[in-house]
């Protein structure tokens, strides 16, 4: 419904026919001439792309829904931590691995989500867990994106020599272990959230520029793009305002679906000493010790695995909706 | 056809190049790591060490060692690797045709599974078909393999087997059907995810296009058009990610055969690096990097022949 | 004794390899003060007593034992792995062989003398011993071997066991002196004569490791030095069972050897080691019944007990400690009250009951209580407690080290080095919670790969390091002698003078109750005084074993060793 009052802002012709032989009731019409300011009007508001997009963003009630629960999450992940009454990191190993609801031996306060192997409250660590591991998503899914999308576009659209020597680039990086790389950045970077993002970015980013690459190639060749060529529009224009815009669907998939893949890949730098120091905690560590223990204590897998996959259902449906709104051809 | 079959000649020139450049690069990489293949702990006494060193030329200089390592290369001898002694050609020739079995089997699965739900997702779109595909592929990308092996042998394999008495799903090992089905399964399911879902999306704009339209109006058939001008067209994407998906597949292979005990190649991919063992690390680096420089070339040749439009060449008249 | 010794291992589940312990001896098997017992009397004891649900593999006369991990090589010259040295056990026969209760005894050697100043073994060999292409075993092929080993074409990483130990090894090995000097020789066929530099209290132990076997000459030269012992069909062997199959990452089949000369010593006729790395997937193997013998988590030792699956525990001979950099004077790590305040905050009871929950036990020395003293007394039970955990005493003595220094709490900002395990991290989760609680003070943990932390550990940089120590041979100097000033294994770089004399004094002393005396007063500076490192646990090793294993040797010194059925 929606879309269809889009179409109706568009104004009723102003011209009106007139006789041109004048033979017939040429009383009836008027000849008022051509109105050099009318035809140059556009026929609706200028509405800018972002602005266009927000407002179908905001008539989604599945966006609205998703957005509530991603804000949930982030103040929940601020706050939280900070009125448990366990801290993230306070042990009680007498008490380790308690199901949910689980009164503490000591306080006598409830565990909600039980605790670990090191008796720490899971409800605490989770919430903690949470600002890490979506800090990380998004600071990261946002930088792939952005270089991915520049590597991808500038690749694909100048196409012979530069495409060929951009991609056997992008190969090359792409092939050395990953492994390797983390390791030796080990040797020169302290561990910490920068660390993090810079160990992901280093190779992240290839995916979404072979993706926007491929993309920009199948596009480069249809006529609107040989239309703001021929009328000289500069490459750096065609890219960002023609050609992103018809790949940005692509686009947002590709981030939401990377952003689960951060969460585990922050895991494992972690655990090889590049990543967030412990005691801390995020959804990634959490999930690589549940799963060592989840035929005994399935609900440390489950809670940690039920916040993963909201928190990627709610990114998904939003990923839908923003193609959705963004996607050119929608808009009329 | 004369063009395209020069495309591919240069292409094929260029990934040679590439593959050079790569193992080059990997080659001094591997030489920074801390520490050296042979400590495993303890002091070894200095003339132990230069003997190690100079069996496997560890005492030359860096870069000498590089340009031995090529020569050799082109010649079919990748050295031996350094805790075993094993011949690296022997222990990728031994481990790979298990890997390439997972590989497929994944692949395939994925793929074809993939395409067919982000297919139905589209086509009936808001329906329970679109909302079921779509969790089966938020699983899929939320539940990493090393978590979905573990429930998968557990549950099927383990708890399955003890309650029908009938081991349906083989705990471990790669040998006959039986345990030929969870791994490829468990590899495979964040990657049909993936492609499902740019399947879904993709298919959704072909959809509203006009050309689409024009077909609907002439009278074609749902199924005609879907399967000859809709899919064609939207499975763009899909190719163009089939090269990182192998990438994915091929060294996420690890873990899963890490759960379900298979002997494979991936295995050595982590290890090697972990130990320093430099012969190793280089081989499979070649070996990965020559299968995934491929990957890329049959992807871009693919796309010539489904998108006659892309000009591969990038020459314009 | 200038043998160079060990190692810091890598955490149970690790894919790193870890090096071999070499020796052993004691009469006594009960290892230390756990519920367990020795591993083939438990062993036996589950199939008598109790039958659990576990029955174990279906094929008959075979037992499926997990190795975790491959082992790199079968070749007696090169190897310096547990998991190699476990196979070789089943697969050659030596001069002396370990009994189920690690005491050496005579395998190839049938009679020995030994000379007045205990440097010449002279010993018979048996006669009847064949190799698997057909040769008699001899004792030109120990000559083979050690002359082999100690050569540098060889390159063998654990060469210095023997070219450190016999008469004119180092000249040998630096090819100053022909090989044929080297100190064995064999008087005829079957008489050897192996000469060492200075007596040995350890020699037989020596004669049951892996770098002190034969090696057939015609094997090795036909199957060539570089690919000798990388497959099944790339080995010669002469011991209790032959190697029939060998599926790299997957499995190693042995069946009993029909011409060894005492088949009653074979527990079964197939034995299958499968080489599984993940926990999961072993407890899971183990409940589907297609193993028989398992390593457990601590965590899965809860599940075990839950299911009723049986398990054994023993203490493997390795003590994990923590290492402190001496050099590091703004972190006040060159002050003794400060290190020992840091080690003795830590509650090892709790740590071995809550956390490690694998039958490891609270660290009282240096040196495990599995090792052997003077007069055939563990070496621990004699010299009593040297380190214990009390957390008054822990925080007085950080406090006195703080005002000596002049330096606050806040000020030192430590970190500790540990494996990137999880099981190891968890762990030193555990420490920087205890050293919050005791001392006040926030410690970071700095997880590295194994062979990153070795790399870290060998160039000084790190404040703290929890690592581990496995014996090279059965006796208190392969720990005590590590952190003299001048040993490469001084990663801490600690220096002290009444130390270095005490151990210098005992590599020469001749009467063991008086040598046991100086080592016991190294022990308590290196450990308690001076702490350059503070011992926390002595670790330990559990197992899950179905109904049907019987006859199976597990200590610290062979693990799944299926070649006692007759002691």
């Amino acid at each position: 419904m929606a879309k269809k009052k889009q179409l109706q802002t568009v104004q009723a012709p102003k011209y009106a026919p007139y006789d041109v032989s004048g033979k017939i009731g040429g009383d009836a019409f008027e000849v008022i001439g051509s109105d050099a300011a009318s035809m140059e009007a556009i026929a609706r508001p200028s509405i800018s792309f972002m602005k266009d997009a927000w407002n179908r963003i905001r008539k989604s009630k599945v966006a609205i829904v998703c957005m509530t629960i991603l804000a949930l999450i982030i103040l929940g992940a601020i706050f939280l931590p900070m009125v448990c009454p366990f801290g993230y990191e306070q042990q009680n190993v007498a008490f380790q691995n308690k199901p949910i609801m689980s009164p503490d031996s000591v306080t006598g306060q409830m565990h909600i989500f039980g605790t670990d192997n090191l008796g720490r409250d899971v409800f605490a660590r989770v919430w903690y867990g949470a600002r890490i591991s979506l800090t990380i998503a998004i600071a990261v899914a946002l930088i792939d994106c952005f270089v991915g999308v520049i590597y991808g576009g500038i690749s694909g659209y100048f196409g012979g020599a530069v495409d060929t020597v951009m991609m056997r680039i992008l190969e090359i990086i792409s092939g050395i272990p990953y492994l390797i790389i983390v390791i030796l950045l080990m040797t020169v970077m302290d561990r910490g959230l920068g660390t993090i993002i810079v160990a992901y970015s280093l190779t992240g980013w290839t995916g979404m520029a072979r993706l926007v690459r491929g993309q920009v190639v199948s596009l480069k060749e249809q006529e609107f793009v040989i239309a703001a060529k021929s009328m000289g529009a500069s490459p750096a224009r065609i890219i960002g305002k023609h050609l992103v815009p018809n790949v940005l669907s692509v686009i947002i998939v590709n981030i939401t679906l990377d952003i689960p893949n951060v969460i585990f890949t922050e895991a494992f730098l972690s655990m090889l000493g590049l990543g967030i120091a412990p005691p801390q905690s995020s959804w990634g560590m959490m999930a690589n010790t549940a799963i060592q223990v989840f035929q005994m204590y399935p609900t440390q897998l489950i809670v940690v695995a039920l916040f993963i996959c909201v928190t990627m259902l709610s990114f998904n449906l939003l990923g839908d909706q923003l193609r959705d709104a963004f996607d050119p051809k929608l808009r009329r | 056809m004369a063009n395209q079959l020069r495309y591919i000649l240069k292409r094929i020139i260029y990934s040679f190049i590439t593959i050079l450049v790569l193992t080059s690069v990997t080659f001094l990489l591997m030489q920074l790591l801390p520490g050296d293949p042979f400590t495993g702990g303890k002091d070894i006494p200095d003339s132990v060490m230069e003997a190690l060193k100079a069996k496997y030329g560890l005492d030359k200089p860096v870069l000498q060692q590089l340009v031995m390592y090529i020569g050799n290369a082109l010649h079919g001898d990748f050295g031996i690797s350094i805790p075993d002694g094993r011949e690296v050609t022997d222990i990728i020739r031994q481990a790979f045709p298990v890997s390439f079995d997972l590989g497929i089997r994944s692949l395939l699965f994925a793929f074809i599974m993939g395409i067919l739900l982000g297919i139905v997702a589209a086509v009936k779109r808001g329906t329970a078909w679109d909302s079921g595909a779509m969790f089966l592929a938020l699983i899929g990308v939320s539940v990493p393999s090393f978590i979905m092996g573990a429930l998968l042998q557990y549950f099927l394999a383990l708890k399955l087997g003890q309650a029908t008495g009938n081991q349906f799903f083989a705990i471990v090992g790669w040998t006959d059907w039986h345990s030929k089905l969870l791994p490829p399964f468990a590899l495979a399911f964040g990657s049909m995810a993936t492609v499902s879902r740019l399947m879904r999306t993709s298919m959704l704009d072909v959809l509203s296009q006009d050309y689409i339209k024009t077909a609907k109006a002439k009278g074609l058939s749902q199924r005609q058009i879907i399967w000859r001008h809709a899919v064609r067209n939207a499975i763009m994407p899909v190719v163009t990610v089939m090269g990182p998906l192998v990438a994915a597949i091929l060294t996420g292979a690890f873990v899963v055969e890490n759960i379900f005990a298979i002997p494979g190649l991936g295995k050595y991919f982590v290890t090697s690096v972990q130990t320093n063992n430099y012969t190793l690390i280089a081989g499979t680096t070649v070996f990965y990097g020559t299968f995934l420089i491929l990957a890329n070339l049959v992807v871009d040749i693919i796309y010539g022949l489904i998108d006659p439009r892309i000009k591969l060449t990038g020459r314009k008249e | 004794m200038k043998m160079k010794k060990i190692l810091a291992m890598a955490l149970a589940s690790a894919m790193v390899l870890s090096l071999g312990a070499c020796g052993s001896s004691g009469a006594d098997s009960s290892a230390s003060g756990t519920d367990s017992s020795a591993a083939s009397d438990g062993a036996s004891e589950s199939t008598e007593t109790t039958s659990t649900a576990f029955p174990g593999t279906a094929e008959e006369d075979t037992y499926v034992v997990d190795l975790r991990a491959e082992p790199p090589e079968l070749n007696s010259i090169l190897t310096n792995d547990v998991a190699s040295g476990d196979i070789l056990r089943m697969v050659i026969s030596g001069l002396y062989r370990l009994d189920a209760n690690d005491t050496p005894q005579p395998d190839l050697a049938e009679e020995t003398q030994v000379s007045d100043d205990g440097r010449v073994y002279t010993m018979k060999l048996r006669q009847d011993a064949k190799w698997s292409n057909g040769e008699p075993v001899t004792a030109h092929d120990f000559v083979f071997s050690y002359q082999t080993i100690c050569s540098k074409e060889a390159a063998s990483s654990y060469a210095f066991i023997v070219y450190d130990n016999l008469l004119n090894g180092n000249e040998v090995y630096e090819g100053t002196k022909d090989p044929s000097e080297l100190g064995v020789k064999a008087i005829d066929d079957y008489t050897l004569e192996v000469t060492f530099e200075n007596p040995i209290p350890y020699a037989l132990h020596l004669f049951s490791f892996a770098s002190y076997y034969p090696m057939n000459q015609k094997g090795y030269e036909e199957i060539g030095a570089d690919a000798y012992g990388d497959d099944a069909d790339k080995i010669v062997t002469n011991g209790a069972y032959t190697i029939s199959e060998w599926v790299h990452n997957d499995h190693i089949t042995l069946t009993a050897n029909p011409d060894y000369y005492a088949p009653e010593r074979c527990a079964a006729g197939t034995v299958r080691y499968t080489m599984m790395n993940d926990a999961n997937t072993r407890m899971n193997a183990f409940q589907g019944g297609q193993v028989d013998c398992i390593n457990v988590t601590a965590d899965q030792t809860e599940q075990a007990k839950k299911l009723g699956i049986h398990t054994e525990n023993y203490v493997d001979n390795g003590n994990w400690y923590i290492q402190f950099n001496t050099q590091k004077t703004d972190k006040g790590l060159d002050n003794a009250n400060i290190r020992r305040g840091l080690g003795m905050a830590i509650n090892t009871e709790s740590l071995c009951n809550d956390i490690l929950k694998d039958g490891s036990v609270p660290a009282t020395g240096l040196v495990p209580t599995t090792i052997a003293g003077a007069n055939g007394e563990k070496y621990r039970d004699a010299v009593g407690d040297v380190v214990s955990y009390n957390a008054e005493e822990a925080k007085k003595a950080f406090e006195q080290g703080l005002q000596e220094t002049g330096l606050s709490a806040e000020d030192l900002n430590l970190s500790i080095l540990c494996d990137d395990q999880t099981n190891a991290q968890r762990t030193a989760e555990f420490y920087q919670a205890q050293w919050k609680e005791v001392l006040g003070i926030d410690v970071e943990i700095t997880p590295q790969p194994f062979k990153s932390r070795l790399a870290s550990m060998d160039s000084g940089d790190f404040d703290m390091v929890y690592a581990g120590w496995s014996p090279d041979y059965n006796d208190p100097m392969t720990f005590l002698d590590m952190f003299t000033t001048t040993n490469g294994n001084n990663y801490g770089k600690f220096s002290n003078e009444e130390y270095d004399n005490l151990i210098a004094s005992a590599m020469v002393e001749g009467d063991a109750a008086a040598r046991q005396d100086l080592l016991a007063q190294a022990e308590k500076i290196v450990a308690y005084d001076e702490a350059a490192i503070y011992p926390l646990y002595f670790s330990g090793v559990t197992y899950a074993v179905s109904d049907k294993v019987q006859n199976m040797t597990r200590t610290g010194f062979q693990e799944f060793d299926f070649t006692d059925a007759a002691d």
